[in-house]
């Protein structure tokens, strides 16, 4: 693209980029853990840099990091560009944190060069969107609008086992005001958000697009760990009448969704659903032993509601067809919902003719994975996302994205936002 | 259109032939067995994306439309492949079950069907019935749109001791060049009652479809690997 068309340093992203990568390494890839000191850190980086070009630095009570240029940082309302800074353990570098650097472009661009914006403008930096720590997501936005629940409050960390409000309650966030559902800023004061994330499936590389505008997210329901509880025995011993194995009945769950799933999309149903962590207890399992119980989680995600709602129906149903058949029993312990999210139509279509402006054919997809985007439409902020190519998807350290990508992707935002001619 | 099944002998003519796919064509459309998306597309096993569903299943609720086109079906076995080139049909799990045992009744031929996946072990894990050892067995399906799940079918037939050179399906797509080739390679023959080219031509003349439709499925049967990766589905075959 031709660098005409925007005023984005891709030097200072560039340059971003590889430190926030230096300062938060793992075995492989990066890791900055939900409300710890490594995401901390990351956002006083961002901070040094904001000051650095002139913009204004300010923390909220979620101890989440805004920047702002200098006459706007008093505005009443005001357009949000947010994102995350964490990461999933051996996770990508640009998951999340391209879109923070994306909202720092914009307002460095429009300082150093003297483009004006048409609305004051303020960048968000959240923490704790990923659930890889707590097993709960969007941690920084909910907390943010007041949505954050019980069981996200008291969900343990994957490491030391404490809950979020502890881990919160450490960096000096009042958690009794997320408890009683407080938001902890005025959203009526949002005027929209927006957000620039990588793409995280395969769309943008197979069509040969370098960024998109999103027209809705997925919404998702979620356990962290189902327990199917059957009866150990000898593998030897037992014969198959007088079995109840709970790792045959989770299989026969699995089996049954995936056909289910296949029918969904054949008859035009949007679906995707996974159980990522499956174990049996290792201090008691054995090759010889017919397992007394296994925990596995479930996460099955869909752009409609119906569909989410005829999938949590016929999870029970199947679970009660098993318990029956193959005598285990399923604890699902709490399911942990996230409703669909639709973009707003008017910012969406303001997007696509921003792409438009800077020399790109206007391109439009859905999300599959969830965002803070989501949690604020559903706080009634009108919301609209932009996906930037990425290849080899995310949650992994090879996530591979083009700096010239990004700048396309931060320029449809950047365009969208500026002053008409 | 209805007519006894034909005795053997005499070839069918193309005016017969024609007159087979026009009138399954019709049937399908009569009883919605073609289902045009909505909000998003279709998408296939293979991961195929695309704007129309064919539901071949449908048929078996309807007895009358049933019982002709299970007669354009035993004609077709008559003149296109011959009677005494067969010994047995076999019904492909699931859809293909009901309409190879129709046509085993309308021909007093034997049957067997073949599972997806083999059930336990052994040449016959596939396969439920009887094949004695080279017996000749035509696979009847519902449909097919690549040819890849026919291919696996004719070979837990074969490998349960059947010969298996033919193929008789209701419904092929027959928009891939390369199915034809991937059945010769694999030794097969394909013969359908209708193709997509067959509800064109019946669908101009008499609907249903409503023309942004009709354009859409065209542009699909046009180029289906192209539709598909602009709909998020894949963008290539894999057999």
């Amino acid at each position: 693209m031709s660098m005409a068309l925007h005023n984005l340093s891709g030097a200072l992203a560039a340059r971003i980029f590889d430190d926030i990568r230096a300062l938060s390494p793992d075995t492989a890839g990066v890791s900055r853990p939900a409300y710890s000191a490594v995401e901390t850190a990351v956002l006083d980086y961002l901070s040094d840099i904001a000051r650095e070009h002139g913009l204004k630095v300010k923390e909220d009570a979620a101890r989440n990091r805004w920047f702002a240029l200098p006459e706007h940082a008093a505005a009443d309302r005001f357009t949000v560009i947010g994102s995350h800074v964490d990461s999933v353990p051996e996770g990508g570098n640009f998951d999340g944190l391209a879109g923070v650097v994306a909202g720092l472009l914009v307002l460095v661009g429009a300082r150093e060069t003297g483009r004006p914006l048409r609305e004051p403008v303020k960048v968000l930096a959240m923490r704790g969107e990923e659930s890889a720590w707590f097993g709960s997501c969007y941690l920084g936005s909910k907390a943010l609008t007041g949505t954050m629940t019980a069981g996200d409050l008291a969900a343990p960390h994957k490491g030391d086992d404490r809950p979020l409000a502890d881990h919160m309650a450490a960096l000096g966030i009042d958690t009794d005001r997320i408890a009683r559902g407080e938001p902890l800023m005025d959203l009526n004061r949002i005027t929209q958000y927006l957000e620039l994330h990588i793409e995280q499936g395969p769309l943008l590389v197979e069509r040969a697009i370098p960024a998109a505008v999103v027209t809705g997210i997925r919404g998702n329901f979620r356990f962290r760990n189902i327990r199917c509880i059957g009866e150990g025995g000898h593998s030897g011993a037992v014969p198959r009448a007088y079995r109840h194995d709970p790792v045959l009945a989770m299989a026969d769950l699995l089996t049954r969704l995936d056909d289910s799933w296949l029918h969904i999309l054949q008859t035009g149903g949007d679906l995707v659903l996974t159980s990522g962590v499956v174990g049996t207890d290792p201090t008691r399992h054995a090759i010889a032993r017919i397992a007394d119980e296994v925990g596995f989680s479930l996460d099955i995600r869909s752009q409609s509601v119906e569909v989410l709602d005829h999938m949590r129906a016929y999870l029970q149903e199947e679970m009660a067809e098993i318990s029956r058949i193959r005598g285990v029993r399923f604890d699902t312990g709490p399911e942990v919902p996230a409703a669909p999210a639709l973009m707003d139509p008017g910012m969406v279509d303001g997007l696509m003719a921003a792409m438009g402006r800077i020399g790109q054919a206007p391109f439009s997809m859905a999300s599959g994975a969830g965002h803070d985007a989501a949690v604020f439409a559903g706080a009634g902020v009108p919301s609209a996302m932009v996906f930037v190519r990425n290849r080899n998807g995310s949650h992994n350290p090879a996530e591979a994205m083009e700096l010239d990508d990004f700048l396309v992707g931060t320029a449809i935002i950047s365009a969208y936002l500026e002053q008409p001619e | 259109m209805t007519r006894s099944p034909r005795p053997e002998g005499p070839p069918m003519t193309p005016t017969d032939r024609a007159a087979i796919a026009r009138d399954t064509a019709r049937a399908l459309i009569e009883i919605d067995a073609i289902r045009v998306s909505g909000e998003r597309p279709f998408m296939f096993s293979s991961g195929l994306a695309s704007p129309v569903y064919i539901d071949c299943r449908r048929i078996i609720s309807f007895p009358d439309l049933r019982e002709r086109l299970m007669q354009h079906a035993a004609d077709v076995l008559r003149t296109e492949i011959g009677l005494d080139r067969i010994d047995s049909v076999a019904g492909g799990e699931t859809a293909g079950i009901p309409f190879a045992a129709w046509i085993a009744a309308n021909t007093r031929l034997p049957m067997q069907y073949v599972r997806k996946r083999p059930k336990g072990y052994g040449p016959m894990a596939q396969v439920e019935g009887v094949i004695p050892p080279g017996q000749r067995v035509l696979l009847i399906e519902d449909l097919t749109t690549d040819g890849g799940s026919k291919v696996r079918f004719c070979n837990a037939l074969r490998r349960a001791g059947a010969t298996v050179t033919d193929c008789l399906v209701i419904f092929y797509y027959d928009i891939f060049p390369q199915t034809r080739d991937m059945l010769t390679k694999h030794g097969l023959r394909l013969h359908s009652l209708a193709n997509w080219q067959d509800i064109l031509a019946v669908a101009d003349a008499d609907g249903p479809f409503k023309a942004a439709d009709l354009a859409e499925i065209r542009a699909f049967l046009h180029d289906p690997l192209d539709w598909s990766a602009r709909h998020g589905g894949a963008a290539r075959l894999t057999f």
